[in-house]
């Protein structure tokens, strides 16, 4: 990847955590630091499926749940994961957070709105927040790949398939969680 | 006098953290070694998982592509050297998960120079790759001797000598190459994910502090 690329990734999701820190009040607090959690943990388990290895990203989740302040969970788990791991890696953290974060905020402002609703209309949307946060990330990630000099339609088209799986997998679970929370704790979707 | 004291800490965290070396888009590796002509390599997942049905890609030092192919069902593809060029071998394992592994033209270039006497070493000690060091050596010094006497050289020269050693020792570090290869890819154990899930918390916990200054 080139500079300029990662330096404006770096500056966009900068930004975004920014606004993340700014809506992060007193009670948001022990959501965001549980989901963060469970993305750093989401993401070290890695599952076959067919050829590859792939693991889940729960970015739907996050957006679905926190809004902006997905943003600083996301960055706050991919540099422990730097960190330990050396997963992703110190100068792709930018355009890492950027790829996972973006999409969980635009499903936010996509998807928030229908959680009012009944349950069959808040169930899928809990769906659709799953796997099209999983498919936005990986658009975001063949743009990025656009811009590193690759063919874009080649790249975007093979990352996106690779995704598919994982977008029904996110979906599903997504499904069950806002379900679950919409049982047991509504609260926590507010 | 305390938010200087925060400060500084984050820039220290900050410098430090920009020192960490350059890591690439998630943690597949692939790990590549030269014997004979051909270059051999092996890719892995974290945790050892071997990377299956991947497309590897071979490119020269210009980054022209030279050739590709896939790993087979142990994580493995080997390719003749294409030309006498450093090599990149590139694993496109999807997901933006990424490896690279680079042969330098060095590396490249002696294993076209002494592939002639190489080949000839391992055919005649390639039965024996359970002997121990001292025989493999010994096998391969078999291997020099002439045929016949009468076109062989009165004793070995320096040079015969030298890819004499380097073919037996190839033959011999391969499997360490290989258990190296393994030792590359350590998967994330239970005690980094604890750890990192405990960070969460700390952090949450600054968090908390920070929020109650505000307040």
């Amino acid at each position: 990847m080139t500079w300029p690329v990662l330096a404006s990734a770096a500056a966009f999701a900068g930004a975004g955590t920014a606004i993340g820190f700014r809506k992060l009040d007193y009670e948001a607090i022990p959501k965001t630091g549980i989901l963060s959690a469970a993305f750093f943990v989401a993401s070290l388990i890695h599952v076959p499926i067919g050829p590859s290895n792939v693991h889940l990203i729960l970015n739907g989740l996050l957006g679905m749940m926190l809004g902006w302040a997905a943003f600083p969970a996301i960055l706050v788990a991919l540099v422990l994961q730097a960190i330990f791991f050396q997963y992703g890696g110190i100068t792709t953290l930018g355009v890492n957070t950027l790829i996972m974060a973006l999409p969980a905020v635009a499903c936010y402002y996509l998807f928030y709105p229908f959680l009012r609703a009944k349950p069959a209309v808040y169930l899928s949307a809990g769906f659709a927040c799953g796997a099209v946060s999983v498919f936005l990330s990986g658009v975001l990630v063949g743009a990025v790949l656009v811009f590193s000099q690759q063919h874009f339609l080649e790249v975007a088209i093979l990352v996106v398939s690779a995704h598919l799986p994982v977008m029904i997998v996110e979906g599903i679970i997504t499904l069950f969680c806002v379900g679950f929370l919409k049982k047991v704790q509504p609260l926590m979707l507010q | 006098m305390n938010r200087r004291c925060l400060f500084s800490a984050v820039a220290v965290m900050l410098i430090w953290l920009l020192l960490q070396p350059l890591a690439h888009a998630h943690r597949v590796t692939i790990f590549a070694w030269i014997e004979g002509q051909r270059v051999y390599t092996e890719s892995k997942f974290p945790g050892g998982r071997h990377v299956i049905e991947t497309p590897v890609v071979v490119y020269d030092g210009q980054g022209n592509r030279l050739l590709a192919g896939k790993t087979d069902d142990t994580g493995r593809f080997s390719f003749e050297i294409p030309k006498a060029a450093p090599l990149d071998i590139v694993l496109e394992a999807g997901q933006g998960h990424q490896a690279e592994w680079q042969l330098s033209e060095k590396e490249v270039r002696k294993a076209l120079g002494k592939s002639v006497g190489d080949a000839q070493a391992r055919n005649a000690g390639g039965d024996e790759s359970t002997g121990d060091m001292g025989k493999g050596s010994e096998s391969a010094r078999r291997a020099a001797d002439p045929p016949t006497p009468a076109d062989a050289p009165p004793c070995l020269d320096a040079e015969r000598v030298q890819e004499i050693v380097e073919a037996s020792l190839e033959r011999k570090m391969t499997p360490i190459m290989q258990s190296l290869a393994a030792l590359q890819t350590p998967g994330p154990t239970l005690t980094d994910i604890l750890g990192g899930i405990g960070y969460i918390i700390g952090l949450s916990g600054i968090g908390f502090y920070v929020a109650a200054r505000k307040k």
